[in-house]
């Protein structure tokens, strides 16, 4: 049983209340009949009963109000309702009128029961659907309203733009931020702003930007693309890293200037040192050629120490830029082999070269690679204090794409821990500290990698190099 | 002003040869001066014949300059030691008790702290 409300208005009392017996028979109703039997009454009970009439029954021959006043009055104060109008011939013409200006429909008098029935089992039809349909228009409302106020409220910044890239949306956030409201920003062109998304400016009224991180959705829907743009304020952590990166620059350059420091005053001591021994022995007169020469031997090495020092430095602290072309990998390491071999070879060291990288190409300033190569195969050389097994081998590049070139040396290997490739770190008597350190330069500009192995006995070299793109080999 | 009879007693430790002969050559008009190449050979000539005052370097292989200094003042708190560094001082080697001379040395100050250092402790007897 579906409940109903009826509203019954008409000035013959016996015929309002016959109404009513009528009505409150339909099949599967429960009716709940009011009755009103004039205008003035008609309205009060309208008032009451508001949103919950559903059907208001009316005779518009009444004594004291014009009958279409009336149906206006009732659907002015019952939103919902429907409105049958009851009349005789006589009012026929108004009836027609009144339908015409919204009323349901109109039954002639005199009507059989059955007729009634219908017409109010239609009204009532009618009006389920329409307080349906209201029902999910409020339900869709609130949540449609809770989502605005998601994007509204959230600290982030949301924008969307239309399929001419004009801003459809612009959030409470960006409001804030930008001081600029929505009134004005609504309409403007906005892909500027979002550009394909990552790192942009975002222009502030009041002068400056903050940088916003945006990420964009488009959705493809035929009849209204649309693309959303959500951004987080990056600025504070661009800033904190910009400082973080100042200071370990900073940092840097200290541990620098102080390791320079050191490995000049080494030198600058010895050569002082021999200076005023040299002093003292022709003031004493010993100033006998076997008594000056080693000193003045001394000093010229230290003199010496500290223009490679200097040089080491240079090209640690201020490289040049790389001029790189296409160069094959086998033919790089075969001229240092080249070069280098005979020299290496004049010791107790035995040299073996394994290329393998037959076709592999790479991008690389070979002058800068030659001095990688020279740098680590001297330093393997000397770690076996010219006694042992020097190999070089070439790989041509992995599923990764670096190729690779491995210097291994059969030496007592490197302590564990210790910081190769730090500026100034040396176990040798006269190296600066840097040889590693280049190397480690060169080949991370190169965009490639290296790293070691190291036991007693086998110590191996890894330079990774990517592989030059076909293209470049024209 | 000085006792040639009784020259005060040096002992020089540094690693590089040159620099440590330079030194005991420099120094031998006022004192018998005896080099070592690092801390355990200085070690063990103090436990035969203790000099009057010690100068060392500090980075050298083995257990190094400043464990030699942490020993002396252990082992031998009357002989005076004298730091030399290429770096500044470390925080092992506590300032006004330990003289520190920064590479490239003063020889001339140098000398002149030896002398007081090896002076004063005859004038406090």
């Amino acid at each position: 049983m579906k409940s109903a409300r009826v509203l019954v208005v008409d000035d013959n009392r016996d015929l309002a209340e016959n109404i009513c017996d009528i009505v409150s028979a339909i099949d599967n109703y429960e009716v709940e009949c009011a009755i009103a039997t004039d205008g003035e009454e008609a309205r009060q009970l309208c008032a009451k009963l508001h949103v919950t009439l559903d059907v208001a029954l009316v005779d518009l021959r009444l004594p004291d109000s014009d009958g279409i006043a009336l149906i206006r009055a009732i659907r002015e104060r019952c939103s919902s309702a429907e409105t049958v109008i009851i009349t005789g011939d006589a009012t026929l013409e108004s009836a027609v009128a009144a339908v015409g200006g919204g009323a349901f429909a109109f039954v002639l008098k005199p009507f059989q029961p059955r007729e009634l029935q219908q017409t109010v089992v239609r009204a009532l039809a009618k009006v389920g659907i329409l307080r349906e349909r209201e029902a999910l228009r409020v339900e869709l409302e609130v949540s449609e309203r809770r989502h605005r106020e998601v994007v509204e409220a959230v600290p982030a910044f949301v924008l969307a733009l239309d399929v001419d890239g004009r801003i459809a949306l612009w959030n409470r956030h960006l409001e804030a931020v930008t001081g600029r409201p929505r009134s004005e920003m609504l309409g403007k062109p906005g892909r500027e702003l979002v550009g394909e998304g990552g790192d942009r400016r975002l222009p502030l009224s009041r002068g400056g930007h903050r940088l916003v991180r945006w990420q964009l959705t488009h959705l493809s829907d035929p009849a209204a693309p649309i693309t959303y743009a959500l951004g987080m304020d990056v600025t504070e952590e661009r800033t904190m890293l910009r400082r973080t990166l100042r200071a370990e620059r900073l940092a840097a350059v200290g541990t620098l200037a102080a390791g320079m420091a050191h490995e000049v005053r080494n030198p600058l001591n010895s050569a002082t040192l021999q200076l005023q021994v040299l002093r003292r022995r022709i003031e004493k007169g010993q100033a006998t050629p076997d008594a000056l020469m080693p000193v003045v031997s001394i000093v010229l090495e230290e003199i010496r120490r500290l223009e490679r020092l200097v040089n080491d430095f240079l090209s640690f602290a201020r490289p040049t830029p790389l001029s790189t072309a296409p160069t094959q990998l086998d033919d790089l390491v075969r001229a240092v082999l080249e070069q280098l071999g005979p020299e290496l070879q004049t010791h107790g060291l035995s040299l073996e070269r394994q290329l393998a990288a037959l076709g592999t190409w790479v991008d690389v300033d070979a002058e800068r690679l030659r001095q990688v190569l020279i740098n680590l195969m001297r330093n393997a050389a000397e770690a076996m204090h010219d006694t042992g097994r020097l190999t070089v081998r070439t790989r041509s590049a992995d599923a990764a794409g670096f190729a690779c070139i491995e210097i291994e040396d059969t030496g007592p290997g490197i302590a564990e821990d210790a910081p190769v490739f730090d500026a100034f770190f040396t176990t040798k008597e006269s190296g600066t500290g840097l040889g590693l350190a280049i190397v480690h330069r060169i080949v991370e500009e190169h965009g490639g990698t290296i790293s070691y192995e190291s036991q007693p006995g086998r110590t191996c070299f890894f330079v990774r190099l990517p592989e030059a793109a076909p293209t470049s080999l024209d | 002003m000085h006792h040639p009879r009784s020259k005060r007693r040096v002992l020089v430790v540094d690693d590089e040869e040159p620099t440590r002969n330079a030194l005991c050559e420099l120094l031998e008009d006022e004192f018998v001066v005896l080099g070592r190449a690092d801390a355990e050979g200085a070690l063990q000539t103090l436990d035969g014949e203790t000099p009057d005052v010690v100068v060392t370097d500090l980075t050298m292989p083995g257990l190094g300059g400043a464990e030699l200094v942490r020993r002396l003042r252990e082992q031998h708190p009357q002989v005076p030691v004298v730091v030399m560094s290429a770096r500044a001082r470390p925080a092992t080697i506590p300032a006004g008790e330990v003289p520190f001379f920064a590479k490239p040395i003063d020889v001339t100050a140098l000398r002149r702290l030896l002398r007081r250092l090896v002076v004063a402790p005859e004038i406090a007897t």
